[in-house]
């Protein structure tokens, strides 16, 4: 019985961090109909900054993450302004590509700036255990899901509260109508990628401490938000994080309970069997037939 | 206009590409000698990549300095193969007819290794090769050598120290998804049990998981006493830490990959405790002031430890030179030679190529001194020949 | 004045793609042609999928790698078939498998068929890596023989080359006269509005899963040659990576043409070994040139990809070069 709450609390917790790289997804397609394919490489970017802010520079840790915080938002912000902006009226392939070439090229310059060696980012989250009644719970992973819980409560605030959020919302809900009611749709998609950054780097943020920064540690990540997106509902925002941690939970306990090596194979399956029998997912609206 | 523009661009384009592929290359000045190496200076290969990417030039450094190979001033020309069969198999292509070198150095990836092998025998030069998967030696083809001990000499030294040093009479099992994890736990497992000592349990994760929790937690609870783990490098320090994290209580003894200074540096000496590891060689701390004087020289020119991959090039490239000097340039003669090498004791290893090109038949335990992340030599397990 | 010119170019290219191997004489070279080749294949497959039929195909290397391992394990592992029956096998099994992803098409479409289409390359290439005894598991399978027509075996990169490049003549123009068919027709109705085709009688779903198993088909193929050249296959090769660098060539020669195709599976297999000479740099030039070109020319070099609008005519000097081919 510890042993499966030890099990859930983990799984849950990597759930957070697939959770918070599909919303970022999320809203990026949500505003542009994009499948941002460059999405891992926001992680492994926050991840990377994080590391030389903190550790090689030696920053105190909340002046430290404003720095990355600015450095994400500038990278998503050049990111839409150069590789997207400028084809946005072009055939949605081209788009897509292009996002799979970006996230080649923040791979290879990665390598290029900080080498091929893993690297720790230790400061950020405890590294205590706590024992509940006989369970073993690294406080790394209860931290990650408080700071989840904080960040989704944020941006709901964000979203439902403030002018600019309004404004987001709109923009990603009707672009057209957006626009001619005034609102810079351009600023606001330019604003959508800032957020898909910055939530890409949180989670980044959250994955370090405890399993070190990679050149791949992205890839994979990405691969699972996507099948989150798919299961929680394509487009909608608490679909994805919902997704993402039930992607979290079966991921682990496959592992647990069937095999390991196939444990991918069964959210892949799962995924797919969502698309052919549920494809609006847990709560996406209705998927409607464009002509 | 667009499309007259697109048109001439596309056509500039592909007569760019046939004129430049169709390019004479630039050749090492008159009288060096070249050798090839074909190694992963991009993508995430280059994690092993760098390492020997480093040392060769060291040699290289070092050979010129004592004069070279026969007067001959030596240049190591180097070219990618990245992650991909297709690329190492043209990279390999690419340094046998631009730089027509009597060798050339493969990488230490047991895949690229395999998929290159039909070029080698093509070609028809001596390689020497790092990869540790059997499959490689099982080609049987002579022109190849391995200057690593391959992968069940290692899990076969790994068995033995746990029955005969440690003494235990039940062993988890932890590998890495594919051949080197689940074959070495395979082999582990079957020498355990001649040995005596049950395998409780074979369990398999993948490379990247983030998660090995259950695997680890699953073991103890079959009753293992120590947990042997087959890992590449990434998954180490999650391995050790949720360990501890854990109180799993028991040693860990990983392979090579969980020694190496890319997965220790971002581990911490409290993590470390109550681990081993079985690899090559010691380097950083070795009682031989020889290796340690190496160790040092590698650290201060390259700000990062070496490892028994880049040192196994270091020491192939001075056994090529020893193979050069008494043969001859011609390839036959210095595969012959390389073959006859035995007893070589190298930096890292000690060489002695069997009729199979397996090269190294031995596996050092060391364990980190207690409360540090220095490793100090345990044992020495020799292969039974 | 521009029909002659146009013409006296083409046959220049055509005859300096029959003297590859003596204008680039060198093995490196010659098999930097062969990896072309091969990816010609794929690209003009996924072509009928992606290109044609408007479908986002992401698990394309899939069935690469069915084509390539049915190959590999019968002509290898069992050695126990001859290596054409083995492509002719390949080819089927993986048209088959093509019409596997391609039947549930009728409930999935845009962006989630694409998400569909990335399971299922995953959790094939999960096959070829698990599969221990079958498929030789993460070590792969060597040893695959060399093609030979009798006593004559394609065992030096000229005679792969000639081989190939007879593959791939045949394989565009079975491609132009489907293109010019009916079922060409009915691929690219679909592409454009679907609802349309749809009451104008085309069985779309039929339509879809036919575009899926011919690119599934010629992959297939591709992946028999692709064994027989390197004449070893391991699971790593058939992943999400290549089935993106596959749709990147369309992309980048210009999506829905076959002129496009080839010359996307040119620039995407011999730009990489060109910039080798940037060393350490050339992945990140590689990446940056092709964003460059999709930004600047996002239907393509050949640029003939439309979007939503009014097709754009292909450009009459290309058109009359590669006659057919541009459309």
């Amino acid at each position: 019985m510890n042993e499966l709450v030890q099990l859930l609390v983990n799984g849950v917790s990597m759930g957070c961090i697939y959770g918070l790289v599909a919303l970022g997804f999320i809203l990026i397609f949500n505003a542009t109909g994009v499948i941002n394919f460059a999405q891992g490489e926001f992680v492994m970017l926050g991840a990377f900054l994080a590391v030389t802010t903190l550790m090689q520079w030696g920053i105190p840790t909340l002046p430290g993450l404003l720095l990355v915080a600015v450095g994400m938002g500038l990278a998503g912000w050049l990111f839409q302004r150069l590789a997207y902006q400028p084809i946005r009226d072009k055939p949605l392939l081209a788009i897509i590509i292009c996002t799979a070439m970006v996230s080649a090229f923040l791979k290879s310059t990665a390598l290029l700036v900080w080498g091929p060696y893993p690297m720790s980012l230790s400061s950020l989250l405890p590294d205590s255990l706590i024992v509940v009644r006989g369970v073993v719970l690294p406080l790394q992973n209860l931290a990650i899901i408080v700071l989840t819980g904080v960040l989704l409560l944020a941006l709901y605030l964000f979203f439902f509260k403030t002018q600019p959020g309004l404004l987001m919302r709109a923009t990603a809900q009707d672009f057209d109508t957006a626009r001619l009611m005034g609102i810079r749709v351009g600023r606001m998609v330019g604003a959508t990628w800032v957020l898909g950054a910055l939530l890409g780097a949180a989670a980044g943020l959250l994955l370090a401490p405890m399993w070190n920064v990679s050149i791949d540690m992205g890839g994979s990540v990405a691969l699972k938000a996507f099948a989150a997106c798919i299961i929680g509902g394509f487009g909608s925002v608490p679909g994805a994080v919902v997704g993402g941690v039930l992607v979290g939970l079966v991921e682990i306990l496959a592992a647990s309970y069937l095999s390991s090596a196939y444990k991918d194979a069964v959210t892949f399956l799962i995924m797919i069997g969502f698309l052919i029998f549920v494809p609006r997912g847990l709560f996406g609206e209705l998927v409607s037939e464009k002509a | 206009m667009r499309r007259v523009t697109s048109v001439t661009t596309c056509a500039t384009a592909v007569l760019l590409l046939l004129g430049l592929l169709g390019l004479p290359r630039p050749v090492a000045a008159q009288g060096d000698l070249s050798i090839g190496a074909t190694v992963p200076i991009t993508s995430p290969y280059a994690l092993s990549g760098r390492s020997y990417y480093n040392t060769l030039q060291m040699a290289e450094k070092d050979i010129n300095a004592q004069g070279g190979i026969k007067g001959r001033k030596v240049k190591i020309v180097f070219e990618d193969t990245s992650n991909s069969n297709t690329t190492a198999v043209n990279a390999f292509k690419k340094v046998m007819d631009t730089v027509k070198s009597p060798f050339v150095f493969l990488n230490s990836y047991t895949v690229q290794n395999l998929a290159v092998e039909p070029e080698v025998a093509r070609a028809k030069v001596p390689v020497m090769y790092a990869g540790g998967g059997v499959a490689v030696a099982e080609r049987g083809d002579a022109w190849m050598f391995r200057i690593r001990p391959n992968d069940e000499v290692a899990a076969k030294g790994a068995a033995q120290f746990v029955a005969k040093s440690l003494k235990l009479k039940r062993v988890g099992l932890m590998g890495v998804e594919g051949d080197f994890g689940q074959g070495g736990m395979k082999v582990a497992a079957e020498a355990l049990k001649q040995l005596g000592v049950e395998a409780v349990g074979q369990e398999v994760y993948r490379a990247a998981d983030k998660d090995m929790s259950a695997q680890l937690l699953s073991l103890k609870n079959k009753g293992a006493e120590a947990i042997v783990v087959f890992t590449y490098v990434a998954e180490p320090p999650i391995i050790f830490r949720q360990r501890r994290q854990l109180n799993l209580g028991i040693p860990l003894i990983g392979s090579s990959g969980s020694c190496l200074p890319a997965a220790t540096n971002v581990m911490t000496a409290q993590d470390m405790e109550g681990t081993y590891c079985f690899t090559d060689s010691l380097l950083v701390g070795n009682p031989d002031p020889k290796v340690h004087a190496w160790a040092e020289r590698y650290q201060k020119e390259f700000n990062f430890p070496p490892d028994v991959y880049g040192v196994a090039y270091y020491d192939g490239m001075f056994i090529l030179k020893q193979a050069i000097e008494k043969a001859g340039l011609e390839p036959q003669a210095i595969r012959n030679a390389i073959a006859a090498t035995k007893d070589y004791k190298g930096i890292g290893a000690t060489f002695s190529f069997d009729q199979r090109g397996e090269g190294v038949h031995q596996v050092v335990v060391v364990k980190p001194k207690p409360g540090t992340k220095n490793y100090e030599l345990i044992e020495t397990v020799r292969s039974a020949q | 004045m521009m029909r002659l010119r146009g013409r006296w170019l083409g046959a220049l290219l055509g005859l300096a793609v029959l003297a590859y191997p003596w204008l680039a004489p060198s093995d490196y070279l010659l098999r930097v042609g062969n990896v072309v080749l091969v990816y010609a294949i794929l690209a003009l497959g996924l072509n009928f999928t992606v290109g044609w039929t408007g479908q986002v195909s992401l698990g394309h290397a899939g069935f690469w790698g069915v084509g390539a391992y049915t190959t590999a394990i019968l002509t290898a592992k069992l050695a126990a078939w001859s290596p054409w029956g083995a492509m002719a096998l390949g080819a089927t099994l993986a048209g088959l498998t093509g019409v596997l992803l391609g039947l549930p098409t009728l409930r999935i479409k845009g962006h989630y068929l694409a998400l569909a289409t990335i399971g299922f390359g995953e959790v094939v290439q999960l096959v070829f890596n698990n599969w221990r005894p079958v498929t030789g598991g993460a070590d792969g399978v060597s040893g695959i023989p060399v093609l030979a027509i009798g006593p004559f075996a394609f065992d030096t990169e000229r005679r792969e080359f000639y081989l190939l490049l007879v593959a791939v003549a045949l394989l565009t123009v079975g491609a132009a006269r489907i293109r010019d068919s009916g079922f060409g027709r009915a691929f690219m109705a679909v592409r454009d509005n679907e609802l349309a085709a749809d009451v104008a009688g085309v069985p779309t779903t039929s339509v879809k899963t036919l575009a899926f198993a011919l690119g599934a088909a010629y992959a297939g193929l591709a992946g028999s040659l692709y064994a027989h050249l390197l004449r070893y296959v391991s699971p790593d090769v058939f992943g999400f990576e290549q089935s993106l660098l596959m749709l990147s060539m369309l992309v980048i020669g210009g999506l829905g043409s076959l002129a496009g195709a080839l010359v996307g599976a040119l620039v995407g297999v011999a730009l990489p070994e060109l910039l080798r000479i940037f060393g350490v740099y050339y992945m990140a030039v590689y990446a940056l040139l092709v964003i460059l070109v999709i930004v600047f020319m996002p239907t393509g070099l050949v640029g003939v990809a439309r979007r939503g609008g009014p097709r754009e005519r292909p450009p009459r000097w290309l058109a009359r070069v590669l006659p057919g081919l541009v459309r």
